[in-house]
């Protein structure tokens, strides 16, 4: 996994004479785009599912071989043939796999989670623009997830891990309804114990006589003043979550520019063309599904 | 660059672009005589030929099919066949300016640098675009002045009553090639400007940012508007669609499609645990409006709508956007001010914000 340079500027388009690494070669990074022949856009790719692991009470792991070539916070279309395509995170970083978190909750997640290793899972990606994390070098890292949003966030922890040196101390603040919902337990609590990353978790309605963590992970952030200074927030999680975190953090100093949100939408082509994804002008398909908070604050619908 | 034609050649001209070529072109169909896009497959099909009014649906359908196959799949076997992507050769004829930009908005939008839409790609590469001006707007709802339509074609034919000629216009070298050794057609060469018209519906300003929470959005939204989806089909520009899988009753094999959406639908932004981002009406209405106005423009340049007035002759509900923004422009701006100062005065302030960088009327421009 590489560093990318490529600078996020909200907005997909770009000049000439720009790098393999800018937004407009985003196709040729396509999974095995170079190998086969005649690929066109809308094609799912097979590719074999090598684990499956059920995580927590809700999720269920799906790790397929594939030599992909993509970055924390972008995310695969996945098909299930018969049923349709959904945009699923990445919560790995590797070039020869990736790791799906999958919650059954629509027609085509709940038919995926039916398959077992050995089965062919349909992929087309990666797609959006994921965190520029080489413009987060040398800064310190929160990273906020609540449920879902965990999965890619476990993406981007896999990623600094591989470059853990070039970055500052990374601080996680994880929240989920109970327990028994949490996700990547085992290796996040392996980081912990090796001092890798810090871990904090909430939990907001868990059963009686709970002796952890009881709310949100708002009141934990707020008890633990992180500094602000030369630190970044990669907040992930429902909407409503997310909202109360950014007002969390910029109350206790953080910009709008030190925030990074992700963003769910319906989508069906990935690329920018459907019109389903579009938040204002911008498309979560390309140009995100991660924002910089100050670019999308003030879009409507 | 052109050549003159006399008006009487003019379907003998189109007989020999026919025998050449596949032509599409404005025909009414036997029956009710409506005007559509379609083949013309006997020279004697050019007898319906309609050149007084611009189709009421219009030539998106040629690029992008109302449904159309993307491939098929086994879901046995997970295996994907039979993809079609074809490659279309062929000459569209009859496409007013408007429909020709409509065009033009939809190739940089499916023919972009990151992504190439394959499909729309093999349909419309091949396919040469033969205009037909129009020296006076087809329909009172014609707004294509206040848009900025450029000269986007291969061949474009304009009729010159006081020469009794048409004089075809080459907007680039594959619209020269066309015109060559055509059987039976003698050019002569010439040149005519290919100039913009003035209409007499106009939109009085396209910056509708400042305007967003005006009530008489959500009253027409509200009050009016059916939701029926009418206007985003009509619309040459309007090009969102939706994927879908298609399994027939084996259980087994199956097609996987797309289809043409509209943003005016609640389900166009519903996902999984059926939470929908944007379910107001006013936000849905609103949206297909700002999308072509507001949004399009900031990323591509241009606006995204060409003014051919369509979606306002369509409507069952008789709902006028270019009015409507109309009465709240002039609402903003206020009564008592002189109006073409206040009108360059705003272009400035447009300038200088950045979005909608051009001048509001067209007719002077190109
Ligand atoms: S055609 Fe008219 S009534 Fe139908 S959705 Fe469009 S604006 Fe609404
Ligand atoms: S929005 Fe209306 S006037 Fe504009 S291009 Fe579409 S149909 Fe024509
Ligand atoms: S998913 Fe189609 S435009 Fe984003």
């Amino acid at each position: 996994m590489k560093l990318t340079t490529v600078k996020k500027t909200g907005k997909g388009a770009c000049e000439d004479g720009c790098g393999p690494e800018c937004p407009c070669h985003a196709n040729d990074h396509r999974l095995e785009r170079k190998d086969r022949g005649e690929i066109l856009l809308y094609d799912p790719i097979p590719t074999t599912i090598i684990k499956k692991e059920r995580l927590g009470s809700r999720h269920t792991l799906l790790r397929v071989k594939a030599h992909a070539d993509y970055a924390p916070g972008q995310f695969f279309q996945l098909t299930v043939l018969g049923y349709g395509e959904a945009p699923i995170s990445i919560a790995s970083a590797s070039t020869e796999h990736v790791d799906f978190v999958i919650n059954p909750v629509g027609l085509v997640t709940k038919e995926a989670v039916r398959k077992n290793v050995g089965d062919t899972l349909l992929l087309r990606g990666p797609y959006g623009y994921g965190y520029p994390m080489a413009e987060f070098v040398n800064k310190r890292l929160l990273l906020v997830g609540g449920g879902c949003g965990v999965a890619p966030l476990k993406g981007v922890l896999d990623f600094l891990a591989l470059h853990r040196a070039e970055y500052r101390d990374v601080s996680c603040y994880f929240g989920y309804r109970e327990p028994k919902e949490s996700i990547f337990t085992r290796e996040l609590a392996a980081w912990e114990r090796q001092g890798v990353f810090s871990f904090t978790y909430a939990y907001s309605q868990p059963q009686a006589g709970f002796k952890g963590n009881v709310g949100f992970v708002t009141a934990y952030l707020e008890a633990a003043k992180p500094d602000p200074h030369d630190t970044i927030a990669l907040v992930c999680g429902p909407t409503p979550m997310m909202l109360s975190v950014i007002k969390t953090l910029n109350a206790l100093g953080f910009t709008d520019e030190q925030v990074w949100i992700s963003h769910e939408r319906h989508m069906k082509c990935a690329t920018g063309m459907c019109g389903h994804c579009m938040i204002e002008g911008k498309y979560t398909c390309k140009d995100g599904p991660v924002f910089r908070w100050d670019w999308i604050k003030n879009a409507k619908g | 660059m052109g050549f003159l034609l006399p008006r009487r050649k003019l379907e003998s001209f189109l007989r020999a672009l026919a025998k050449r070529h596949t032509l599409i072109a404005p025909l009414q169909r036997e029956g009710d005589g409506l005007a559509t896009f379609e083949t013309v497959k006997r020279p004697e099909d050019l007898a319906r030929l309609d050149l007084e009014r611009n189709p009421p649906f219009s030539a998106k359908k040629l690029f992008m099919p109302p449904y159309e196959h993307l491939f098929a799949y086994d879901m046995a076997t997970q295996e994907v066949t039979d993809k079609k992507v074809e490659e279309k050769r062929r000459v569209v004829f009859g496409l007013r300016l408007c429909d020709l930009n409509a065009i033009k908005i939809q190739d940089a939008l499916f023919l972009r640098r990151d992504f190439t839409d394959d499909q729309y790609r093999a349909a419309r590469e091949e396919t040469l675009l033969v205009g037909w001006y129009c020296n006076t707007p087809p329909s009172p709802n014609c707004f294509c002045e206040s848009m900025e339509l450029t000269n986007y074609y291969d061949v474009m034919v304009r009729e010159l009553p006081d020469k009794d000629a048409v004089y075809l216009d080459v907007g680039s070298p594959a619209g020269i090639v066309l015109l060559e050794g055509l059987e039976g057609v003698k050019l002569v060469e010439h040149h005519e400007a290919v100039p913009r018209i003035a209409t007499r519906k106009r939109l009085n300003t396209r910056d509708v940012r400042p305007v967003y929470d005006h009530p008489s959005w959500k009253k027409t939204a509200e009050e009016r508007c059916l939701f029926c989806q009418r206007c985003t089909i009509v619309c040459p520009t309007c090009m969102c669609f939706d994927v879908y899988d298609k399994t027939s009753e084996d259980v087994r094999h199956g097609v996987r499609k797309r289809t043409w959406d509209s943003c005016l639908s609640k389900e166009f932004t519903r996902v999984a645990g059926n939470h929908y981002f944007r379910p107001e009406r006013a936000a849905r209405f609103k949206h297909r409006i700002y999308h072509k106005l507001a949004y399009y423009p900031e990323v591509f340049g241009t606006p995204m709508c060409t003014g051919c007035g369509r979606c306002i002759s369509e409507c069952p509900a008789n709902i006028d956007w270019v009015e409507l923004i109309n009465e709240i422009e002039k609402e903003r701006v206020g009564s008592g001010t002189n109006a073409t100062s206040e009108k360059n005065t705003r272009n400035e302030t447009i300038t200088t914000s950045g979005t909608n960088a051009r001048s509001v009327t067209g007719a002077e421009r190109r």
